[in-house]
């Protein structure tokens, strides 16, 4: 057992099983090494699409564990709040095939804090084995009373005069702050409570861990084994914090644990450290490899009567639609971990206003500590929470003063140079005007929907009379914060390395970025040939496994920072390479660049073609590396391969939607027609996977506007029959999501330019690389549509997110 | 189905047409668990963790004979409950078949039985006793359904293809060339949580212009 399972460590895609057991071809010369690595295409490759629709992508569910691998159970809390008055693990131990049972203490569970917490864990031969041996262990809760209410936390604060259960505030203030006075003549205000329940999470998901131990001889001769170090197969959005985490949860030494990132499973990852910290325990109590699954009965669906967010906002407008004053209070409701709150709250609070002018702003936010399931961190970030309560609230003020909700939005749109509530200055190119443009410009779709029954809201065969569907349409903008000020700093280092084989030119690139399969390495590739003007590139994890990126991959800024490190190495490499061409046109070699095919002076006025020189340089097998780094600080003082904004301004995605909805006010159902998309994606790199993120970011608005949790279904049903908002499901399926129009991407990055030289004309220099979040922007601004959509149909104003239409319309 | 044609050629399984199945008299006898011979039981001189034949514990076990993307293969000493998802999965390695929700949601784990796609992970797999099972595996990478959805889908994480392929396949089998309200509602039961459902619609459309 002292082999690894798996290659540690390496690109997911050579870690692809064979397709079939090898049969040796026998030739007289051996194939050269290269053939195994053909320049994968433009865009995400082909190998990984492949491997994907075959079955033979290795996500960590896949992994083979080996002999003697063990299957691990978890029990969890069904008290949000208990103290655990006995445990008596002996029956399951008795269970034949049980290995190892965990429970209490010995997984650091002293009391529970929120429903659904690890309680024990167990690991056994079968599956139902380890959940048998689960049901024999004995727990005994003593439950207290739970605080499942936010709005609880702060009576009892107030009552009380003790706020330890509200652990952060955050108070933002432009102009003369929110000042609500009455409002003058002509003048109206609008104020609404938006709630946010925590979605169900969809079931395509789930997470997966295998450990594996790995052991030597303990050199004693007596042919006993010592442990020297553990291999953990996962998804993780963040592995050097999830490493961090399972390595104080079993008490090893970071350099122990081998964290080996498998794929993505769906765009959440799966991602539970429950099920790293049991797999880990388990498979060190055990000697054995270990695997744990979370299925859809470990998600933590939460309270659903208390939403996790409140947020009350109140808009003050005048006769002619301009926004006066905005004040805002919100809390988030931490669950049992507020710390991982934060960022939510900070995100929230800076972004609610939304991309709207305001001279008089006041936000208030908490984050208070409950027996709910930890809030944090929430999928897809906060921007799309802060663009919904933005936009009912300009539909709402649009209403209030009898104007119409595109003439609003227009009137108050936010330029570059305005300031955001925490004072903040706009920087960069923000074209919403030119995609409201763009998103006015395309046509609605047909209404009455038909003739095919299934394009009816509710799906097949639950509409009532057509001529009780109603269609809605709602347009919605949303903005993205890129670099927070808080931002402490993130970085990523790459090394490239060109240099020549038999078929020429070729560019290895080391780097630390893991590809999740949605073509991260792709990106890098891409970069690297745009440098070199090379078509073959290699790029691989280093062969240390212990190298991981130093950020979070899920929702961070990763891909840019890596894409930035690997542009610099390769920069680096190319002025080594073209040193002599450089002394030739007498010019330094950092001015000198590829481009079509040819090496080029930065004027253009020198050029020679790129094969004949790179012929002449990598004669010999000549091998030229550079190392590059990219840093990203929050704030301080910047240098070269340190970015960080100007002190006080702030650059955002943008994006603007139009979402249709037809609803059935009769059996109040909802079916979302179409979404029209338009966004400022800076600059695409890749097409495909900046397409891919607009489809994921409008799925996700879809499943988190229209989920119903399944209580509710269950309420509903005896008055509505059993279904959700969109159909019989607890998730939209593909019969009930929209049509998704995608508009061409605007991309406002003005490119390479030197960010001084821009400055000195007056322009703010766009962020290295052009870089903007997708996904994020397409996720915030479809979820406020759908939900402006929604409204509009209904001609209500449901307040609560997923939407409820039932008990909503007349 | 081709498959349930060379189905006969294999021997042991027509020999043993009757379908009895024959079940493990040791084990699910009722008593107590920690008593009776009970194979897999840790005995008090073997130590925790040392290594010990594959467990049945109380749970009944059978053998069932089937044939996987037109190989035969027995499966000894399994639980009667397993489903014929961990069976494929943990006991015959074939991995194309994924375990989603394990609640029937989310078409993960679609495979054909006998040339029909199932849940797998709702199917019990003593259901496939003398069937044919075919997952993702047995087609080739140059088959005109992974073919196009490779090229249409390979964006998205990739963990819902496998089995939207297999129910693609058994769409085009009835409906040629489907409408794009048919592929919508034949792949209603497979959840993808990447693409929207135009990547899918697209890669089925080519699917049938490579067939033809």
């Amino acid at each position: 057992m002292n082999k690894p399972s798996a290659l540690p460590g390496f690109l997911i895609g050579e870690q692809l099983p064979p397709e079939a057991p090898a049969a040796a071809p026998v030739d007289v010369v051996p194939a050269p090494a290269y053939a195994a690595v053909d320049p994968p295409a433009d865009g995400i490759g082909k190998a990984v699409p492949a491997a994907k629709a075959a079955g033979r992508y290795p996500y960590a569910a896949d992994r083979p564990g080996g002999p003697g691998m063990l299957y691990a159970a978890l029990a969890r809390s069904p008290h949000p709040h208990a103290a655990l008055l006995h445990i008596d693990v002996k029956p399951a131990l008795d269970l034949p095939g049980v290995h190892a049972v965990l429970a209490g203490q010995e997984l650091g569970v002293t009391a529970v804090e929120y429903r659904g917490q690890c309680v024990a864990v167990a690991a056994a031969d079968h599956p139902a084995l380890a959940r048998a041996a689960l049901d024999a262990v004995e727990i005994h809760y003593a439950p207290g009373e739970p605080l499942l209410d936010a709005r609880q936390v702060f009576a009892m604060a107030r009552r009380t005069g003790n706020d330890s259960r509200v652990s952060a505030y955050r108070r933002y203030t432009l102009g003369e702050g929110g000042e609500l006075a009455e409002p003058a003549e002509g003048e109206s205000t609008v104020m609404y409570g938006y709630e946010f329940g925590r979605g169900a999470d969809p079931a395509a998901a789930p997470g997966a861990v295998l450990a594996v131990p790995h052991f030597a001889p303990d050199g004693q001769g007596n042919g006993g084994m010592r442990l020297v170090g553990l291999e953990l197969h996962t998804a993780c959005a963040d592995p050097m914090r999830d490493l961090r985490a399972v390595c104080a949860a079993v008490g090893l030494p970071i350099e122990a644990i081998h964290l080996v990132p498998a794929p993505f499973t769906g765009t959440r990852s799966g991602d539970d450290p429950d099920l790293r910290v049991a797999a880990a325990l388990l498979a060190l109590r055990t000697g054995r490899p270990v695997r744990a699954e979370g299925g859809p009965a470990d998600r933590l669906a939460g309270d659903a009567g208390t939403p996790a967010i409140r947020v009350h906002a109140t808009h003050r407008v005048d006769a002619e639609g301009t926004l006066l004053a905005v004040r805002v209070e919100l809390v988030v409701d931490g669950g049992a971990d507020p710390a991982g709150a934060e960022p939510l709250l900070d995100e929230l609070c800076r972004g609610v206003v939304g991309p709207y002018r305001c001279e008089n702003v006041e936000i208030q936010g908490w984050v208070v500590r409950t027996h709910n399931p930890p809030a944090g961190p929430w999928p897809g970030g906060a921007a799309m929470l802060a663009a919904v309560v933005a936009e009912a609230q300009i539909d709402a003020a649009a209403a209030a003063c009898g104007r119409s909700p595109l003439d609003l939005r227009v009137k108050n749109l936010i330029r570059s140079g305005d300031h955001l509530p925490d004072g903040r200055r706009l920087v960069g190119a923000v074209p919403l005007p030119e995609l409201l443009t763009t998103l006015l410009d395309t046509q609605m779709p047909p209404f009455p929907p038909g003739p095919d029954i299934r394009t009816f809201p509710g799906t097949v065969g639950r509409t009532g009379e057509l001529t009780r569907v109603r269609r809605g349409a709602g347009i919605a903008l949303a903005m993205v914060d890129l670099v927070p000020p808080e931002l402490d700093e993130e970085f990523a280092t790459a090394q490239v390395a060109l240099t020549s084989d038999v078929n020429g030119p070729i560019v290895h690139v080391a780097t630390s970025m893991v590809d999740t399969g949605s073509g991260q390495h792709a990106l890098l590739r891409k970069m690297a040939r745009e440098v070199l003007g090379v078509r073959r590139v290699i790029v691989r994890r280093p062969a240390n496994p212990a190298d991981l990126p130093a950020t979070a991959i899920g929702p961070g800024r990763t891909t840019w920072l890596h894409c930035m490190a690997v542009q610099r190495a390769a920069r680096g490499a190319r002025s080594q390479a073209l040193a002599k061409v450089a002394a030739q046109f007498a010019v330094s070699p950092q001015l000198l660049e590829v481009r079509d095919g040819m090496v080029v002076t930065y004027d253009g006025t020198l050029s020679k073609p790129v094969d004949e020189v790179y012929a002449r340089v990598l004669r010999g097998a000549a091998v030229y590396v550079a190392n590059g780094e990219f840093r990203v600080h929050g704030s301080g003082a910047p240098s070269p391969g340190v970015f960080v904004p100007e002190p006080g301004t702030a650059h955002v995605a943008v994006a603007a939607y139009r979402a249709v909805v037809d609803a059935d006010t009769e059996l109040h159902t909802l079916r979302p027609v179409r979404v029209t998309a338009a966004h400022d994606a800076g600059r695409v790199l890749l097409p495909e996977r900046a397409e891919a993120a607009v489809g994921s970011g409008v799925l996700t608005a879809v499943d988190f506007v229209f989920n119903a949790q399944a209580e509710e279904i269950d309420l509903a049903g005896a008055e509505l029959g059993g279904f959700g908002a969109l159909g019989p499901g607890q998730f939209p399926t593909m019969l009930e999501q929209p049509e998704l129009e995608l508009l061409p991407f605007l991309e406002s990055s003005i490119g390479e330019l030197d960010s001084t030289m821009l400055r000195r004309r007056g322009f703010a220099a766009p962020l290295p690389l052009g870089y903007l979040p997708v996904r994020r922007a397409s996720y915030a601004a479809c979820a406020a549509a759908l939900a402006c959509a929604t409204r509009d149909a209904l001609e209500a104003h449901p307040t609560r997110l997923p939407l409820r239409p039932w008990g909503v319309s007349s | 189905m081709s498959q349930a044609q060379d189905f006969d050629q294999y021997d042991f399984l027509s020999a043993d047409s009757s379908g009895e199945l024959e079940i493990d008299p040791l084990a699910g006898s009722g008593t107590h668990p920690v008593s009776g011979n009970v194979p897999g039981q840790r005995t008090p001189e073997q130590p925790a963790g040392t290594p010990m034949p594959p467990a049945s514990g109380p749970f009944a076990t059978v053998s069932i004979r089937c044939v996987v993307n037109g190989e035969p293969v027995e499966v000894p000493e399994m639980w009667v409950a397993d489903s014929l998802l961990f069976v494929l999965r943990d006991r015959l390695g074939r991995t194309a078949a994924k375990d989603g929700c394990g609640e029937g949601e989310c078409g993960a784990c679609v495979v054909l039985l006998d040339g029909e796609p199932v849940l797998a992970c709702l199917t019990p797999a003593l259901v496939a006793e003398g069937s044919a099972v075919t997952t993702a595996e047995a087609y080739a990478e140059g088959d005109e359904v992974s073919a196009a959805l490779a090229a249409h889908c390979g964006a998205g994480c990739g963990y819902c293809l496998p089995g939207i392929g297999l129910t693609t396949r058994s769409l085009l089998a009835r409906q040629p060339e489907p409408s794009e309200a048919a592929i919508r509602e034949s792949l209603s039961g497979h959840l993808c949580r990447c693409l929207p459902p135009g990547h899918f619609i697209d890669a089925v459309h080519e699917a049938v212009r490579r067939r033809e």
